[in-house]
């Protein structure tokens, strides 16, 4: 009886201390969302919500990231949402380049096209419609997804290790549907030997 | 002669579309004598997957590729700009890089970088048959979505 009782309690601790690794002591960590007015781009909004996470280490140590650090979103109501890949987050904050403004660029084309058919000779038409209907879209979308990519290579990247007494800011991506209360960094260390966790909050305005 | 055109034109969209590898392989690192090599491949006009070997061992890595100004619609195609490749290693450790390659071609450039305990490494690209001296018959096989050793 008590060795089974002794095996209890001994596999207890050992899966709590796996569920619920430690917190890493000294290192603030806040998130401010960053509100429409200040980032723009829709298509981003469209997926994702855009906060602003402060991260400071008052260690007299760096804290590493390691390959298994993983970045989950934790809220209220639902489940712990996992972070999208940077990949993918790229892929979806990003306009196709044509098929999208067809719906503009076609009335467009026409009407442009009518027009200088009543200005001008029936040649240029033609030119008028290709490029009121194929280039300026196009064009559009591409200087778009440029400034988007460029706005994200300079905000989003996380780097591999906070030195001692210096404070990061990071642009998160937070999915729309999710209602986001914190952030949670797995695998957190000072010597990618023994791993802690690294919690930040939602800071209101 | 019009028989011919339509599938030259399908195999040129197929060839042009696959994109080849660029290989590339490191030419100094600050623990001496190792030397790392790899490919990456170009997905669009903004990102390519990234796989590297340690030689000699089995450490090996994975990860993105991304240019900070894409080709289209910008000037001087042809200079090079900043490109961040970040790739996670099957020892916990991430290697960051700053690549300098070419905007348009995305390729024909150098890069140095650091992992989290500041080792160095220097990276350049080159072509396929100094790779193939290096790595021998070794395919390289790029790493699926969900299975990256860089997981977030």
């Amino acid at each position: 009886m008590k060795k089974i009782l002794c095996g209890l309690m001994l596999s207890i601790l050992c899966l709590n201390t796996a569920a619920f690794a430690k917190e890493i002591p000294n290192v603030s960590a806040v998130m401010t969302e960053i509100d429409a007015k200040e980032y723009k781009h829709k298509t981003v909004r469209k997926h994702y919500n855009v906060y602003n996470l402060k991260i400071t280490n008052k260690n007299t140590k760096a804290v590493l990231l390691s390959s298994d650090t993983e970045v989950s979103f934790i809220s209220d109501y639902q489940d712990d949402v996992t972070s999208a890949t940077r990949r993918q987050q790229y892929r979806n904050s990003r306009k196709r380049d044509m098929g999208r403004y067809y719906g503009i660029a076609l009335p467009g084309a026409l009407l442009s096209g009518c027009i200088t058919v009543a200005t001008l000779f029936i040649g240029s038409p033609v030119a008028a419609a290709v490029f009121a209907g194929m280039y300026l879209p196009t064009d559009k979308a591409v200087r778009t997804n440029v400034a988007i990519s460029q706005d994200l290579f300079a905000e989003n990247a996380l780097p591999i290790r906070f030195e001692p007494n210096q404070t990061y800011n990071v642009r998160v991506l937070v999915p729309n549907d999710i209602d986001v209360n914190g952030i949670v960094f797995s695998n957190v260390s000072y010597d990618l030997k023994e791993m802690y966790e690294l919690h930040a909050k939602v800071e209101e305005l | 002669m019009k028989k011919f055109l339509m599938p030259a034109l399908l195999l040129g969209i197929c060839l042009y579309t696959s994109g080849c590898n660029q290989y590339i392989t490191t030419e100094i690192t600050s623990q001496d004598g190792e030397v790392y090599y790899g490919a990456y491949n170009r997905r669009d006009m903004i990102h390519a997957d990234v796989k590297l070997f340690q030689k000699g061992t089995n450490r090996e890595c994975d990860g993105v590729i991304f240019l900070n100004a894409p080709s289209r619609s910008i000037t001087l195609k042809n200079d090079r700009v900043d490109a961040t490749m970040i790739v996670g290693c099957n020892d916990k450790t991430i290697i960051k890089t700053e690549w300098q390659l070419k905007k348009r071609t995305f390729n024909d450039g150098f890069g140095e970088g650091v992992d989290q305990f500041n080792n160095i490494y220097s990276f350049k690209t080159i072509s396929k048959k100094e790779f193939q001296e290096i790595a021998g018959s070794q395919k390289i096989k790029f790493a699926k979505e969900n299975e990256s050793y860089l997981k977030y």
